[in-house]
């Protein structure tokens, strides 16, 4: 039970709703005493928290802590080798239609167009050709890929390819966007306009939101909660940090308040100490 | 590449080119080589001009190009859907690949006095031959290429909402029908090879025929024109599945697949 107990030192702010046991929001996502495993052993184990609709939090952990691993075990892509993994209170085995999740690395069907990568979703799903396109098309505009709708992922840049993953993930609306460090790969100023991207998509349209990231401020200036993880193998949840900056915020205007800068430090000792630990 | 270049390059192939024949030439003239084994080039392009005006060698020349294309269509198409097929089980028989390429490449060689008994020597046996030939190597290729077919993209599939269909029909299909075009000119190749030996095992019509009946009727000048025309003709077709197949897979960037580059594979870790 270290998981629950380990978290309940970490206050709230007040006047923020704890997002569980109030019952006024929905729980979308509940793990309970969760270990996963992948192909090094046991990745994560023993985690424990829970997310409620329209919750935006972040899963923040150094390198190789297990974050993929368990929101492959959220996404219903692994079956968690211990505890129960819960989506909408239900906690069958397998894929959810409601999770999303954005993906590290490319994983575009290359032999697609743009138009069609976004719309794949769509069809997949027993959506008629037209109409996934036509809808496609409006996930693209709204992401400024417009002019590149017809070109292969090949021909994209790598931002570019980034942003129709996300569109792609997106077009099915999901209620649950599950994403794995979209954007560890991308430099730094394609970085910063991605995540204003993301944050204005989720202003639109508020959805949950589970990001896993290494990057401490990307998970401050865009979260609600950052929940830190320890160095693994065998890692745990061991902070559970709320931030209370106010919404809607702009990722560039965010950084300069002084509660950011607080934030970032309390999730920054916290990982510093996690990673002491793992070097001593 | 610059043009200049390439064509100071191209003259000087035909250069090197005249000057071996020139020298083959000489050599049968000064009657250092019987011209009954070995023609001068001078008699084989007499023969090439006299074949020019005749029906038959056109025939020869339609009869194994059917050979080939029938066999590259029908290998390719069977040995696609077997490679698919094999890709529905999981990972079975994924560690016998490399003994697959082998038996790949021999085999049907080995197979082919066999083949010709039963199908009787013709254009039967040369189209099965060939089909033999392509069909096995592209059961390889397909298979390869499913196997090689990133995990992470196949999970993003399924995130997506893809089924075994869906899987099957947006992912395997395009991935292996990728495959089989990019094998094409190998095919092709390996098709010719094929439809020749099944000829040379007594078939009437034909090229390779042709080279057969020649040679049998100590026509040396009509056989090596024979070997010419197959050439050249090898060359053509090569030369036009080149430039079609860069307009069939227009995603497929020059010098290999997107994902091929290292430059965009992801960071692992996480």
């Amino acid at each position: 039970m270290s998981g629950m107990a380990g978290l309940l030192p970490f206050a709230r702010p007040p006047g923020r709703p704890a997002p569980a046991g109030r019952g006024e929001r929905d729980v979308v996502l509940r793990m309970a005493g969760v270990g996963v495993c992948d192909a090094r052993g046991l990745a994560v184990r023993d985690v424990s928290f829970t997310i409620a609709d329209g919750e935006f939090v972040a899963l923040v952990g150094p390198s190789g802590c297990g974050k993929s691993a368990l929101l492959a075990a959220a996404a219903g892509l692994a079956a968690p080798a211990a505890g129960i993994v819960e989506r909408f209170g239900r906690s069958d085995p397998g894929r959810h239609a409601e999770f999303g999740l954005l993906f590290q690395g490319d994983v575009l069907f290359e032999w697609k167009t743009a138009l069609d990568n976004v719309a794949a979703g769509l069809v997949f799903r027993g959506q008629d050709l037209d109409r996934a396109r036509a809808q496609a098309n409006v996930w693209l505009a709204r992401l400024g890929l417009a002019g590149v709708a017809l070109r292969h992922p090949g021909e994209l840049s790598q931002p570019q390819r980034r942003r129709v993953h996300l569109a792609q993930v997106l077009a099915p609306s999901p209620r649950v966007l599950l994403a794995d460090d979209p954007f560890a790969t991308i430099e730094p100023n394609a970085r910063l306009a991605l995540e204003a991207q993301l944050l204005r998509l989720w202003n639109e349209r508020p959805r949950t939101v589970v990001l896993a990231t290494r990057d401490v401020q990307q998970a401050v200036a865009l979260a609600d909660r950052v929940l830190v993880m320890a160095a693994g193998p065998g890692s745990r949840i061991v902070a559970d940090i709320a931030v209370s900056l106010p919404r809607p915020r702009d990722v560039a205007e965010v950084r300069l308040a002084p509660e950011f800068a607080r934030t970032v430090r309390e999730v920054g000792d916290w990982l510093r100490l996690e990673l002491e630990k793992a070097d001593a | 590449m610059p043009d200049a270049g390439r064509w100071t390059r191209r003259l000087a192939h035909l250069l090197l080119a005249g000057m071996v024949l020139a020298a083959w030439e000489a050599v049968v003239a000064a009657g250092a080589v019987d011209p009954v084994l070995l023609p001068p080039p001078s008699a084989v392009a007499l023969r090439l001009a006299q074949w020019a005006g005749e029906p038959e060698p056109y025939r020869d020349l339609a009869v194994t190009a059917f050979e080939v294309l029938m066999g590259y269509s029908f290998g390719g198409l069977f040995g696609g859907l077997a490679g698919l097929a094999l890709s529905l089980v999981p990972r079975l028989a994924a560690g016998l690949l490399d003994e697959a390429d082998t038996v790949a490449a021999i085999a049907p060689l080995a197979a082919a006095p066999l083949l010709v008994s039963w199908l009787g020597p013709g254009v039967g046996s040369a189209v099965g031959l060939a089909a033999l030939f392509v069909g096995l190597a592209s059961l390889v290729e397909v298979r390869r290429s499913l196997l090689g077919l990133d995990p992470a993209t196949l999970a993003n599939a399924r995130m997506l909402g893809a089924g075994r269909f869906a899987l099957l029909r947006h992912l395997l299909v395009p991935v292996a029908e990728d495959r089989l075009l990019a094998t094409l000119r190998p095919a092709v190749r390996r098709a010719t090879a094929g439809a020749l030996i099944c000829e040379f095992l007594g078939a009437q019509a034909g090229l390779g025929s042709l080279v057969l009946r020649s040679t049998q009727a100590w026509d040396a000048a009509g056989a090596c024109a024979a070997v010419a025309v197959l050439a050249g003709a090898s060359l053509l077709v090569d030369g036009c599945l080149a430039r079609t197949e860069r307009r069939l897979a227009p995603w497929r960037r020059p010098g290999g697949r997107a994902h091929d580059t290292p430059l965009f594979r992801p960071l692992e870790g996480g």
